[in-house]
């Protein structure tokens, strides 16, 4: 078995991506074919930000397919994972980033904390690297663990589920591949500097 | 193919957007082309299969699936010989016309790297305030981070780049236009979408519509490329 797959819709931000981090993934995968891919030949499956949605809906039944069976999927927004996720419940809302020019105010911040610390997630990506913008906010499901909230709660921007069947979700609504790819915003490379190897080690401790 | 001479009947350009899911300002496209020109839209992936014997440009977003366009790469070679232009917007990782080159990034630190500044501008870029007409809301390198190669005979338009750390130089074309000899133009903004800038119709000079203007109407480059470029 493989340890990750990496979708891609093909845009040049998600194919820069892959070149840079394929010492840590083992194949991309189109999602354009993704039907002709078994995806349970992968332990983990990342659908990176700013997917082709409507290719999404098209291929949906097989990722629920691969979640429901014992996956690990994790998926970033804007995908509308709430409208084709059906395994699990995910309930998205629109919410704007507060000011998107925050890190160009001295002592800003964007509005959001890790409530989680201890996660592992957390200890491997710094609350500065997980900042930047986000699009929209979840609704925290009870049986997931959140990894960044907005501030006061109201809303989460990053969770880590378990699935019945053996299953793992990992929901997020910030764009690091998007802005990493197009090589604008340090604060996302920094956050895929720290989220493959930490994927990574996951796959590999976890089976 | 048809001959190209006529696609824009001698009356009304035609531009064809291609959209992909997701592409910024992928409704407001048709808002943006000038209203005397023909204008449609289709999803990116119907360029497989679509007639672009009336289409004077074709525009694509930077968001386009381009292990796709490599795959109908044969079509669009086809367009652009029969005296068809592009609108190009994005990193080209997979180049997808035999004129395209990788994008390449420039380092972003002296943060001037990120100023846009004039090479050839012609009537493509020639009425735009190069101070500011590159900046979202006063911001540095939204427009562009890098460039790409540009084929022999091109037009450099705009350059990016300068020093990195080490004292290297990297600078190159973010805009550049070529023509293919005896076919159409292709116009190459290394960003992620140039109608973002100084396009909005309330807005003169208006660098949306000159580009378009220029790719269609201009003789830049010229049909013989002239000896050097910058």
């Amino acid at each position: 078995m493989k340890d990750i797959g990496f979708i891609t819709s093909g845009d040049g931000a998600q194919l820069q991506c892959y070149r840079d981090y394929q010492a840590y993934l083992d194949a991309e995968l189109y999602l354009r074919t993704l039907d002709k891919v078994d995806l349970t030949g992968f332990r983990a499956i990342v659908v990176p930000d700013f997917s082709n949605q409507d290719l999404l809906r098209r291929h949906a039944r097989q990722l629920n397919d691969y979640l429901a069976g014992g996956g690990f999927l994790i998926v970033f927004e804007p995908n509308r994972m709430d409208e084709w996720l059906d395994v699990v419940e995910v309930q998205w809302f629109s919410r704007e980033t507060e000011d998107w020019k925050w890190w160009m105010r001295p002592g800003g911040r964007m509005e959001a904390y890790q409530p989680r610390p201890e996660h592992s997630m957390a200890r491997a990506i710094p609350l500065a690297d997980m900042c930047w913008h986000f699009f929209g906010a979840f609704r925290l499901p009870p049986t997931a663990t959140p990894i960044l909230n907005l501030d006061n709660d109201e809303g989460c921007l990053l969770y880590d589920q378990a699935v019945a069947g053996g299953g793992r979700l990992i929901a997020s609504t910030i764009d690091p591949h998007t802005h990493h790819g197009r090589r604008f915003m340090p604060a996302t490379t920094r956050f895929l500097n720290g989220f493959y190897p930490w994927l990574k080690r996951e796959v590999q401790n976890h089976g | 193919m048809a001959d190209r001479v006529l696609r824009h009947d001698g009356r009304r350009p035609h531009l064809l957007y291609l959209r992909s899911t997701r592409s910024y300002n992928r409704d407001r496209i048709g808002g943006l082309v000038p209203q005397d020109w023909r204008y449609s839209a289709a999803d990116v992936y119907d360029l497989e299969t679509i007639d672009l014997a009336e289409v004077d440009v074709v525009m694509l977003s930077g968001m386009a699936d381009q292990i796709f366009l490599k795959s109908i790469e044969a079509k669009l070679v086809d367009y652009l010989a029969g005296g068809g232009h592009f609108l190009l917007n994005g990193h080209i990782l997979l180049p997808f016309l035999p004129c395209l080159s990788p994008f390449r990034a420039v380092p972003p630190k002296p943060f001037t790297n990120w100023m846009i500044r004039p090479a050839q501008p012609g009537a493509y870029f020639g009425r735009m305030d190069f101070e500011n007409f590159h900046r979202h809301e006063g911001i540095l390198g939204q427009y562009a981070r890098g460039f790409s190669d540009a084929p022999a005979g091109a037009q450099w338009l705009c350059l990016i780049g300068g020093p990195g750390p080490d004292g290297t130089v990297l600078e190159g074309p973010v805009d550049w236009v070529w023509r293919m000899p005896g076919g159409g133009k292709v116009f190459m903004h290394n960003g992620d979408h140039i109608e973002q800038f100084c396009s909005d119709p309330r807005q003169q000079p208006n660098l949306f519509h000159d580009i378009l203007n220029a790719l269609v109407f201009s003789d830049e480059p010229p049909a013989a490329p002239a000896e050097g470029r910058p």
